[in-house]
Parts: structure tokens; sequence; C-alpha cells
């Protein structure tokens, strides 16, 4: 115990910086060598600074709170001295909740002022009278909210209760009706919450009327003390935050009345102007998309992948009619949705700037499955690809309530769905999501009507705006559907081509080999036999050469000098060590066995090995019998070993001039390809060292292809994987027999039905 | 005040009055998260996060301000949300500007990564009896002498202030050491 305690206190002696230079130097060494000592010391630094980050932490609400009480003080209290305002009270009856700031809100365009000049002014002599007068007043004693703001920019200002006010440049006009210039004074009181209402004394009248309330604010501005009034043409936007919007939600207008009081007059429907969004940050793939690509391991960060994934799928839309094989009889194309309005020259501009789009060709893209050319239904990506930029940034496309209902487009697979909010840019989405449930059955048109009922409003934009949206997306759309088709076929026709030549390759590869055999044996069965004659004192004349009985089957049942030829021929064949006798003569054929080892041959993906005889015309492939390579040595020839490696591309080589029988240990060492064809030059006999070389170009060849064989079947999986992702009405609205459903991944997507 | 009088501040232990001055740059901060996806509480969380790292490293006498604090907070701040929103949606797109060099960038991802780090040891002095975390705290940021914590407390003596402080100091850092190879196991 009294050592750990020592060890605490050097530590925390160490990290306050009260060692000496030379303690502290010592510590280090010790703190260098011992783990556990490195680690206590970690442990003890993180706990000394976390009390720290605690008492920092407490500081800084410290500092949060005297914030926001300053923003509180002291203004109002300046109000009630009389600064000549004008009162204008605007009421907006919402349920609502301020705890957590919820995502719609409703907005209401500020542009109507009751001005009822305030009859105050600063040393009157009845100035406590009016100051009873006015803090009779409803709506006088809540704080105000001073904002001073430059009228000549736009100011976006949110308020303690999270009222949003969007101000444009221009807004408030002075006595003359012109547009002011200087700074203003914005004076904002709001009554959000029941207490507050009830304690400024607003009324929740309209006439005799009882007005369902839950906050009403005042938005005051002056210039000076004047007070200015509002530019109808340059509205204030105001969006209170709501939880619900219910419907009947109205605003009214507050007149006030003789004795203080406020009446709410002139009710108005409220806009349900939308908020925009960054489209950068909205989601707009299908449902399940990027958390399945995830499932399966692919990396769904990568926005290239998951783009260029995705919008490959647009050639399903494509109407080219060269390939047309479809699956199931009910299929058909499908429609393209809008003639192409503009010139062609434009077109073709459009097809000119999508081909020029760089569609990465190393990533996934789908294969022409020939049983399913044409999809029965599905939302078009190139559609989902036009939209989603930055030319539709600030239109009602960019918006989460938008976001919402492309989920469901998704889910319905309708290109009509979608070319509907498109046509409809400035309108009430409300109005469209109407229209869209019409067209609509089932549980989709249910939902489609239930997003009707949130009676959601629109992004104002002016008609140029619209039509050019209209015209780019028409044309983008089929711009983008060609082109991906277009460049998708080629890509596969290529590597189609690429197979082909694969197939031709490997074919060659295979003859060349048992050419080789055959011609090896017959060389050496030549030399052998030569020999033996030589040894037995026969002539040398060649009778007839026979084939190795690996490929001839037939038996041989000449006699005679024959005799002679089948024992040589069948000593070759076997390659072993055989004694011939003739009358007196002897003659031997000494085959002895040569056993290679590569050294860690499970690093590399291919190894050959082989062995170029002197005589021979060619080279001999030795196989492989577990770790090890073996082979029997014909002793009337001197042989040279090569051994060829590779792994990843990458070659590894080793060579003996002369290698005799036994057992060796070959270590393989890297070497670049021009080098290594440089070697093979040197090796053996030109005919052998030419084999060599075409063998190991067919390996190198081979070796690259089926690479790019493998990536091929990846991006086939991949893509049958996800098209049901992509395209979930295909597997709830059609036969299930049909093959695309075939292509079911275990866990579906939601079930719309 | 101005920024020197503020960093002047923290070093001699006044960071309160350090802290008030600095909250002015808020409204700024709560306008940048706001823009980019956030609600009032994110950019209170955040403000708060590059505090704390101004704070420590106003304390470090190598620290050099080339810029306006406030300028200065806002650049960690966007950071700070960037590096949150990456977290919480990967899937979507961001811009790298950032508006930092690449030393600084490196600089504040390592910041960030020690704060992180010393968050587990706060949730870990959050677990402790209040009157251990007290004691801690007494002792190492108001840095009260053990005399002093002793009658502050109510111990009896000294000696025994010393060692109800190793004993929380040694739970503290057993429960931290559990916590971290925990967290190490993916």
């Amino acid at each position: 115990m009294r050592n750990e305690l020592e060890i605490i206190e050097k530590i925390e002696r160490y990290l306050t910086g009260q060692l000496s230079a030379a303690d502290r130097a010592a510590f280090e060494q010790q703190i260098a060598a011992d783990a556990d000592l490195r680690e206590a010391l970690r442990l003890q630094q993180d706990i000394m600074m976390a009390t720290q980050r605690t008492s920092a932490r407490q500081s800084i609400q410290r500092a949060r709170q005297h914030y926001l009480r300053a923003r509180h003080l002291a203004r109002w209290g300046g109000f009630g001295l009389g600064l000549g305002l004008v009162i204008v009270l605007l009421v907006v009856i919402y349920h609502h909740s301020i705890v957590n700031r919820p995502n719609t809100a409703a907005s209401q365009s500020v542009t109507t002022v009751n001005g009822q000049p305030a009859p105050a002014s600063p040393g009157a002599t009845d100035s406590s009278l009016q100051q009873g007068h006015l803090s009779r007043e409803a709506g006088s004693n809540l704080p105000t909210k001073i904002f001073w703001l430059n009228p000549v920019r736009d100011t976006v200002i949110e308020t303690k209760g999270g009222i949003i006010l969007s101000i444009p440049a221009g807004a408030f006009l002075d006595a003359h009706g012109l547009p002011v210039k200087n700074r203003i004074e914005l004076l904002v009181r709001e009554a959000l919450d029941p207490a507050a209402i009830l304690r400024s004394g607003l009324s929740t009248r309209a006439g005799d009327a009882l007005l369902e309330t839950g906050g009403m604010f005042a938005i005051d501005a002056q210039l000076n003390g004047q007070p200015l009034t509002i530019d109808p043409a340059h509205a204030i936007i105001a969006d209170v935050p709501t939880d619900s919007v219910r419907p009947g939600m109205q605003l009214f207008s507050g007149q006030r009345l003789p004795d203080g009081s406020i009446d709410w007059v002139n009710p108005k429907p409220l806009d349900h102007d939308l908020v925009t969004v960054d489209i950068g940050s909205l989601d707009f793939y299908p449902p399940h998309y990027l958390d399945s690509l995830r499932r399966w391991g692919y990396n769904s960060n990568n926005k290239t992948f998951t783009d260029s994934l995705y919008y490959s799928f647009a050639r399903f839309f494509s109407d080219r009619k060269d390939e047309m094989k479809i699956g199931t009889a009910e299929v058909a194309a499908p429609e393209q949705q809008a003639p192409i309005s503009d010139t062609t020259i434009t077109q073709r501009q459009h097809i000119a700037d999508a081909t020029k789009t760089k569609m990465d060709t190393s990533f996934p893209l789908p294969k022409l499955n020939s049983a399913v050319y044409s999809l029965p239904c599905g939302v078009n990506p190139a559609k989902i690809k036009t939209i989603w930029s930055s030319r539709f940034q600030h239109t009602v496309i960019a918006t989460r309530e938008f976001q919402q209902r492309l989920v469901w487009i998704h889910r319905s697979g309708e290109n009509g769905l979608l070319d509907l909010y498109i046509d409809h840019l400035d309108m009430d989405l409300s109005a469209i999501d109407s229209m869209a449930a019409q067209r609509l059955t089932g549980s989709l048109r249910a939902q489609f009507l239930a997003f009707a009922a949130r009676r959601d409003g629109k992004v104002r934009m002016n008609v140029r705006q619209l039509d050019k949206l209209r015209d780019y997306y028409q044309q983008k759309v089929t711009a983008f559907t060609e082109a991906t088709a277009s460049i998708l076929d080629s890509f596969w026709r290529q590597q189609t081509a690429l197979d082909e030549i694969a197939d031709d390759k490997r074919r060659q590869y295979e003859a060349d080999s048992l050419n080789r055999t055959i011609r090896n044996f017959r060389e050496e069965f030549l030399v052998t036999l030569r020999s033996v004659d030589l040894q037995l004192g026969l002539d040398t004349a060649i009778g007839y050469i026979p084939l190795p009985t690996a490929v001839y089957r037939a038996e041989i049942t000449i006699s005679g000098w024959q005799n002679i030829d089948r024992i040589v021929a069948q000593a070759v064949n076997t390659r072993q060590t055989t004694g011939i006798t003739h009358g007196t003569a002897q003659a031997i054929i000494r085959y002895d066995p040569v056993t290679i080892h590569i050294e860690e041959p499970q690093l590399y993906d291919l190894i050959n090995v082989y062995l170029l005889p002197d005589k021979l015309s060619s080279f001999m492939q030795l196989k492989a019998s577990g770790d090890n390579y073996t082979e029997q040595l014909n002793d009337l020839m001197t042989y040279r070993l090569v051994c060829i490696a590779y792994k990843d591309g990458q070659a590894y080589f080793y060579s003996l001039d002369r290698i005799k029988p036994g057992q060796f240990q070959i270590q393989l060492t890297a070497i670049n390809n021009r080098d290594l064809d440089k070697k093979l030059n040197d090796m053996g006999s030109r005919t052998q060292a030419t084999a060599l070389q075409t063998e190991n170009g067919y390996f190198r060849f081979d070796i690259r292809d089926q690479k790019r064989q493998r990536h091929n079947r990846a991006l086939q999986e991949l893509t049958d994987r996800i098209m049901a992702v992509i395209f979930p009405c295909v597997l709830y609205n059609y036969n299930t027999t049909s093959p695309v459903s075939r292509m079911l991944i275990p866990h579906s997507p939601v079930k719309i039905h | 005040m101005d920024d020197q009088q503020i960093i002047e501040l923290i070093r001699t232990g006044k960071s309160d009055l350090a802290l008030n001055a600095l909250y002015k740059s808020f409204p700024m901060i709560r306008r940048l998260v706001r823009s980019k996806g956030g609600n009032t509480k994110d950019a209170e969380d955040i403000f708060q996060e590059a505090l704390i790292i101004l704070l420590r490293k106003a304390k470090d006498n190598d620290f050099k301000l080339t810029a306006q604090l406030s300028t200065y907070l806002f650049s960690v701040c966007r950071f700070l949300w960037q590096d949150q929103l990456k977290r919480q949606k990967p899937h979507l797109p961001y811009d790298g500007d950032t508006g930092l060099s690449e030393p600084e960038t490196l600089e504040l991802s390592a910041a960030l990564e020690t704060e992180t780090r010393i968050k587990l040891a706060e949730k870990v002095l959050e677990e402790l009896k209040d009157r251990c975390r007290e004691l801690l705290l007494l002792f190492y940021t108001d840095r009260l002498s053990l005399r002093d914590i002793a009658v502050r407390m109510g111990y009896s003596s000294e000696n025994t202030a010393k060692n109800q402080k190793y004993k929380c100091l040694e739970a503290a850092k057993n429960r931290l050491k559990e916590l971290n190879s925990a967290t190490q196991t993916f």
C-alpha cells in the first residue's frame, strides 16, 4: 500500500511539474521501461484532466446563464418610459410545444400593420398617468428584445421562444413610404406559453368568440423613435415552431380597444411555406439502399461509389431497341415520360454533356441480365440524379417534406408520380399529394392522402425559373439514361470480347502444352535410342518413332529390332532406369530422381517449375506433389532449372544452370517483368527460350485476366442483389415466379401491403 | 476586453470572467450550426466543446493566437460540427473546406481525440460517490491544500484526507481501466 501511495504521489508531482529536471528525466526513463507504470500514469492523467473538464463545463454553464440573463435585462424597462412605439400585434393561433424544437414550421407573411401610436412621450407631465395607462395595456409587461438590424440587407432573427423572422432587404418604409437605409430597431415581444399569455393580459377573444390560442407575438420597428411600416412587397416571414399543424389555423390581426385590451380580427388563412434545406443534406436514394450496402460489407460512405452504382441502373429505362429479350410476359417497357421539346442541337449537347460525366467503370455496373432487360416498374435513377443537384436547390425538391414523399415514390415504383411533383414545382405540396393519391390505389393511395392532409405548402418560385427547370429535367433525364445505357453496353460488350480472347488463349495454351509433351517424348526417345544402339553396337537407323503411351493406348506388339525400340520407349515413358541385353552386349538407360522444394510455397499465387534439357527443343514442366516437384533425369542430358512464380502480379524467379539428381531447396527472388524477360532470353537454346517466354507470357496474361473476371463476377453479384433493393416494387407488384423476384435477398425491405 | 486580456484571465485562473466575454461569440456559432442542419442545443454543445478546447490550449504558454479569438472559435466550431455530422450521417457528401490549414486540422483532430478520451474519464468521475468526486475536484481544480480540504469535508486530519484522496483516485483509475478495455473490443 505504501509503495502504491508513493507511486501515485510521484506521478502527481510529475504531472504538475513539481519534479526537478534530473528527477523528471529519471522518471521518464522509468516510464519508458515499465508498461504498468505507463498505464498508471496515463490513467491518473486522464482522471486529472477529467476533473479539469468538469470544472470547465461548470464555468461554461455559468457563463451561459450570465449571457442569457444579460439578453433579457434592462430593455423592456425602457419600453415603459415611452419610446413612441407603434404597437402592432399580430396573433397566430397554434398548438405548440416549446420543449423540443420540431421540424415543421408554419409561416405567416406579416404584411399588415395596424398602427396606433402609443400616447406616450418622454418627459410629458402626465407621464405617470400615461405610464399607468400603458401598463394596463395588454402585452405591455412582456419582456422586449431589441434587435438592431441593417434594413438594406436580408436578416434572419431567432427569438428566445424559437420564432424565426426572415426579414428581406428593404422591408421597412419610413413615414414617406420610402425604404429605410439606416440601422433600425426591431422590438419583439412574445408570449408563447400559456403562463406568459395570462400574465400579459392578452385576450383570446375575436369579437364574442373565444379563440383557442397557444401563442402570440408582437413586432415593432422604429428608426430614431419614429415608427416604421412594413412594405407589403417585402413581407417578413415569421416561422413559429409547432409540433402539429392543426387544420383550420388562421392568422388574426390585433386591434387595440380603448380599454387597452386587444380584439382579434380579420382572420386570414395561413401560408404553409416550406423550409428548404441544403439539397446535399437530403437522402434521395431508395429506402434501405445504403443500409443494404453497408450490411453486405460495401463502403456506403463513398458517395462516388453509391451514386455510380445506383445511377447505373438507369440503363433499364433506355428505349434502345438493339437488345430486346424480355423475361416475363406481362412486362412492358417503361414509357418515356415527356417528349423532348427542345431542338435537337440542345438535345445532342445534353447527351454530350452527360457522356462527359465520368462514369467510373472501376465501380460496379449492372450487366445485361438477358433474362430481364426492361423492368416492369421502378423509378428511373436518372431522374433522381437530375433532381438531386444544385439546380434544384431552393425548390420544393430541396425540402424534407419532399424527401418523405420520395421514399414512397420509390416504393411505388411509379415514374409518373415523380414527374408529377417535378411538373408542379410551384404548387402546394398538399395539392400535388392529392393529385398523386388520385392515381393510386390501396395503401399507397392512403399514404398520399395522409400526406395531403398535412396541408404542406410550397416553395415560392418565379415562372421563368419554373419553366427552365422543367425543360432541364426532361432533357437531362433522357440524356443521362441514354448515356448510361450506352456506356454500360459498350463496357459489357468489351468484357465479352475480352472473355472470348481469354478463352482463345487458354485453348491455345492447352494445345501447345499437349504438343510439347508429345514432342519432348519423341525427342528424348530418339536420343536415348541412339545411345542404346551405340552401347549395343547396333545400327542407329531408326525404324519408327513411337508416340508416348500417354497419348496412344495401343499395345506395341512388334518384335525384333523394334523390341529394343519398345523397351526404350517404355523406359522413356516411365522414366525408369532400364537395362537391355542384346546377345552379349548390354546397354543401360539411367534415370535418377531430382526433388525440388520451393521455400514457403503458400506465399505465391502461382508457381511453375521447368527443366530445360540440353538435347530437347523445348522445356519440361514439372508437376507438384505436395510441396515438392520431382522428376527423373535422363543421364544422357544436362538439365537447367527455371522457376517462375507470381503473387499479385509480382514475379519471382530462380534458375540453376546445371541441376543434378538430388534434393534441392529453392528460394525465389522478386524480379521485375523486363528483367525476367531478359533472363528467359538466355535460358537454354533459342527454341527453348522462345517457348519459355511464350509460356510466361500466357501466365502473365492469365493472372491479369483472372483478376478482371473475378471483378466482373463480383459486380454481377452485387447488381443482382441490389436490384431487389433499388426497385422494391418489382417484388411486390408482380408474379413471384418472375426471374427478377428470384433474386430475392433473404431480408426484404418493408412490405407495402 | 481584448483577446490578450482574455487569455491572461484564463492563465491566471480567472476563467469565469474570460468565459463571460467569450460567450458573446455564441450567436455567431448558433447561426453557423443552424445553417448546417443543427438546432440551438447542438450549437450550445459544440460551443461548449470549443471553449473547453480553447481553455486547454490557452493554458499552454506556447499557444499563439494568429487571428481573433472569435474567428478561432468559429473555425473550431465549424470543424467540430462537421466532424459530428460526418459521424452521424456518414453517407452524405461534405465539402472539405473548413477554412483551416493542414497542420491546424491535424492539431484540432488531435485535440478532439484527447477530449473524447477525457470524456470517458469524466464518465468515471460521475460514477464515483459524491464525496469522492468532490474531494478530487477540490484537490485538482480548486487546488485546495489537503489541510483546507480536511476542514471543508470534515475529515479528522490532513492524513485522513490524503488517504481518502488516494482511495478515490485508485477507484477512479481502476474503473477507467475497465472502461478502457471494454471500449477497445469492438
